[in-house]
């Protein structure tokens, strides 16, 4: 125990003093004056008769007392419900809107998913002690069970946090009502990635316009005339209502660093190529800086240059002049030729190429390297057969953004047999889901399968099958770097360790075949599994996220929300408090008149 | 008389000649205790007839009615009796307040009665008692036994509590005559009046209570918080004196006088209520007005 004011030592003091100043004063009292009287004959009978009525009234009193104290007490047992006083009971359902953009900060100082606790924990005190309560969010991070009592809810509200995931949403499958028919519903969000609210929901908005330059892309690609050389690519978008003026510093490995400064209008997108030709292998970070920003996620973005070098690579094929020509043309391809049934599991590390080409065959297990495979047969570590071959179609109009197909055009292609399987989880860049061409995955070394022979088809003869090929190599051989969004990250290894850039340890969950873990900044991750190393650079790099401002709230003030929700019947004291307090009362009232008796 | 002339000074002798003038004027008969006996028997008034049965006296058989009427009856005749006067003073310490004290105010209450019944020729007891009978005097007759009763009342001393039931018994408990019984006293019995008055009506004596109180036992004044001390058994009672509770306490005094004067109203007793600064004579002449005291 300590006490503010007064050392401990003095408090003691003051307590002594205080108890030998009131003894004091006790033993003070005069005693009362002897009188000698003839007889206490009559006083001995007045005393009793008042002793017989004050008896009988004390005995009542008494009853009464210990049964508004008895009453008390199991009342405030049952917790009992007075609307006049703690206001009405209610059913209030709050769904938090922890999108990214939540993140941004507001006028005050605050984010806007500060503001939105705040209402949050505004709605959760309304309503009477016997109010209950619903608490969810458009991440999914607390999903929309039932309605749970006051301090329930607030333990729960305390849990969520914001999404970095751009997967906000407003669910249709909450029911609210289904449960109780007076559930209040009440949206607590800036509208910015979640707008679709149902009119049957009340909304409060934490909305405010903000500024945000955000780097809305960074990625290097190898140079199409050199394979070895690569380039940086940056993006940068302006999505303030002011003209913006923003410095950027680039950092790489070996301490290579560069300065630039631009000025964006707003709502200006600046592309900027970013000369890393002075750059190490290594990590490389962007940074900006723009004055009264409000937004930081987005304001640095990392990747990872991998080292240019020859890659080892396998051809396994019964003859394929196309393939054959163009591996031995590419300057980082080192190749070799294996016939199907000279194909061998490599014995040591050192002797495991760089890269498989299966044409038209695929061994019964997984190589340990990346693989691009032709019309492989199937095995249990592709993607299964799904029923009889897709003949005769065009590729005409499939397009991608896959680094695969960067700057290949299947506009001409045909295709005159191809095999029908089933992608299962896997990324389909070509083709549909139902009839897919070309599938790619990472589990975690990257493979690719294009479900035809070249043979069947017009692409050997297309100009895009070279770049294809290229893409394919380069593509398949960067599998250390991985770009991956903020907020979730799977990887296909039952155990995997985590280390951010500075080496700390990243928390991981097993889910199965599959590990995961949340990059909760931008950064660098690298990630052991057993089959090896991932370099994973995750950022925001989402213009959808950046843009901050585009809010379906828009054009309306902050706090006033669209609702005034705060009904003032706010469930401040609960009765059972007082009740107990009231049965506390009386209790000193009964010790009093008790000590009274002894006077008279 | 030089003896008592604390008490029974020349003033009170003064008082006392004064009394038996307005006595012989108001008092032409006798105390009420001087009745006509019940006993019939050996007196010369014709009170009434009544058939002979075997054992009567035969000199008492009316012969002219027999030979009238064939019948054996028998005359009865009164027998005068002269029956006595009990003077019960309150000798208890509560007697003692008061000024003058109750306690003399009782005493010169029963000198004078008693000096009024000697001088009617009637038998006078005068009995102090407290928590039983303290002290007594046996029955005088004539009017020279005053001076013995003087002298009897002056040497009386308190003591004790009040017991008046114990008191009666250990008085009666032996055989005495059916008569007057005059009672000085408070009635400051803890025990109450009642069982000894029910005693006293088992004798059929005839009752006249004189009870003398202190002004400041009708209207105490007390301090606002007072241990209240019992001049008879030392008890003490804690008070926290509140208007309330004095106003209880004159309540009960009153159902004290109002429960002893209907009492006494109920079995044809008689009952004054006196305080000590009233002239004891001024209460000897309302005594005398009052026909429950003289017959």
């Amino acid at each position: 125990m300590s006490f503010l004011a007064l050392t401990f030592f003095q408090m003691f003091l003051l307590a002594a003093a205080t108890f030998g100043v009131v003894s004091f004063l006790y033993w003070l009292k005069p005693p009362p004056q002897r009188v000698t009287v003839p007889s206490t004959f009559i006083w001995v009978r007045v005393m009793q008769e008042r002793k017989r009525r004050s008896d009988f009234w004390r005995w009542l009193v008494s009853l009464l007392v210990a049964l508004a104290i008895g009453l008390a007490i199991a009342a405030a047992i049952g917790k009992p419900v007075i609307e006049a006083l703690s206001g009405r009971a209610r059913h209030i359902a709050v769904i938090l809107d922890n999108s990214p953009t939540m993140l941004a900060t507001t006028s005050s100082g605050d984010t806007r998913w500060e503001l939105a606790l705040a209402h949050a924990h505004d709605l959760l005190n309304e309503g009477s002690p016997s109010s209950e309560f619903m608490v969810t969010d458009t991440c999914g991070q607390l999903p929309a069970t039932g309605f749970v009592s006051r301090r329930r809810a607030l333990e729960l509200l305390d849990g969520i946090e914001p999404c970095l995931e751009d997967r906000g949403k407003f669910l249709e499958g909450y029911a609210f009502s289904t449960q109780h028919e007076d559930t209040e519903v009440y949206f607590i969000g800036d509208g910015v990635l979640v707008r679709d609210i149902p009119d049957s929901v009340q909304t409060i908005s934490v909305f405010e316009p903000s500024d945000n330059v955000a780097i809305t892309a960074f990625a290097l690609r190898p140079v199409p005339a050199e394979p070895t050389r690569y380039e940086g690519f940056l993006e940068l978008s302006n999505y303030s209502t002011e003209l913006k003026r923003v410095a950027m510093q680039i950092d790489g490995a070996g301490g290579a660093s560069g300065q630039r400064a631009v000025t964006l209008a707003p709502g200006q997108v600046l592309g900027e190529p970013v000369d890393i030709d002075n750059f190490l292998s290594g990590p490389i970070r962007v940074l900006i800086d723009s004055p009264d920003d409000a937004f930081a996620l987005d304001n640095v973005a990392y990747t990872y240059l991998a080292a240019p070098r020859r890659v080892e690579t396998v051809l396994v094929t019964r003859g394929n002049a196309y393939l054959e020509t163009l591996l031995d043309l590419d300057p980082r391809v080192a190749l070799e030729i294996v016939a199907p049934e000279d194909y061998s599991v490599p014995e040591g590390d050192g002797d495991i190429p760089g890269l498989y080409v299966f044409d038209r065959f695929a061994p019964e297990q997984r190589p340990v390297a990346p693989v691009l495979l032709f019309r492989p047969t199937g095995r249990v570590w592709l993607p299964a057969p799904a029923g009889v071959d897709l003949r005769d179609f065009s590729l005409a109009g499939v397009t991608s953004d896959h680094p695969i197909l960067s700057h290949v055009s299947l506009t001409d292609v045909v295709v005159e047999r191809a095999a029908r399987v089933d992608p299962g989880k896997h990324e389909v860049i070509a083709g549909t889901a139902a009839e897919p061409v070309l599938i790619v995955g990472e589990n975690p070394l990257r493979w690719a399968e294009l479900t035809f022979d070249i043979a069947d088809s017009s692409f050997p003869l297309q100009a895009g099958f070279p770049i294809f090929l290229a893409n394919a190599v380069t593509w398949l051989t960067s599998t250390d770097v991985v770009s991956a969004a903020l907020g979730r990250f799977t990887v296909q290894a039952r155990v995997a360790s985590v280390t951010d850039g500075r080496g700390n340890e990243v928390p991981t969950r097993s889910l199965g075949d599959i590990t995961a873990f949340n990059p909760e900044a931008p950064g660098l991750y690298s990630v052991r599994t057993a089959d090896g190393e991932l370099v994973v650079s995750a950022n925001l790099l989402s213009p959808k996220v950046s843009a901050v401002n585009a809010s379906a709230f828009a054009g309306e003030s902050l706090d006033a929300g669209r609702v005034d929700y705060l009904t003032g019947s706010v469930g401040g004291g609960e009765p059972w408090l007082a009740l107990i307090l009231v049965a506390l009362v009386l209790l000193l009232i009964e010790w009093w008149t008790y000590h009274r008796r002894m006077t008279v | 008389m030089n003896e008592v002339s604390t008490l029974f000074d020349a003033e009170f002798l003064r008082k006392l000649e004064y009394l038996k003038l307005v006595a012989n004027r108001m008092v032409p008969g006798h105390l009420r205790g001087e009745h006509r006996a019940r006993k019939r028997g050996t007196g010369v008034e014709f009170a009434d007839y009544r058939p002979y049965v075997s054992g009567d006296d035969t000199k008492d058989v009316d012969w002219k009615a027999y030979l009238r009427l064939d019948k054996l009856i028998l005359r009865i005749f009164d027998e005068e009796a002269d029956l006595p006067i009990y003077f019960f003073v309150d000798a208890s310490n509560s007697m003692a307040f008061g000024d003058p004290p109750k306690f003399d105010y009782a005493r010169k209450v029963a000198a004078a009665l008693g000096y009024i019944g000697l001088l009617n020729l009637d038998r006078v007891s005068v009995v102090g008692f407290s928590n039983g009978v303290s002290d007594q005097i046996a029955a005088k007759r004539g009017r020279n036994q005053i001076w013995r009763i003087f002298r009897f009342l002056d040497r009386m001393e308190m003591t004790g509590e009040t017991s008046l039931e114990r008191a009666f018994k250990t008085f009666f408990g032996t055989k005495r005559r059916r008569g007057l019984v005059v009672i000085a006293s408070d009635f400051m019995d803890p025990e109450g009046y009642e069982p000894a008055f029910d005693f006293l009506r088992m004798f059929r004596h005839d009752v006249f209570n004189v009870q003398i109180l202190t002004p400041e036992e009708l209207k105490p004044q007390l301090p606002d918080e007072a241990m209240l001390v019992d001049s008879e058994n030392g008890t003490s009672q804690r008070l926290r004196m509140s208007p309330t509770l004095i106003a209880a306490y004159k309540t009960e005094m009153e159902k004290l006088k109002t429960g002893i004067e209907s009492y006494c109203s109920r079995y044809g007793w008689g009952y004054v209520q006196t305080q000590t600064p009233i002239p004891f004579e001024n209460l000897i002449i309302r005594i005398f007005k009052q026909d429950r005291f003289i017959r």
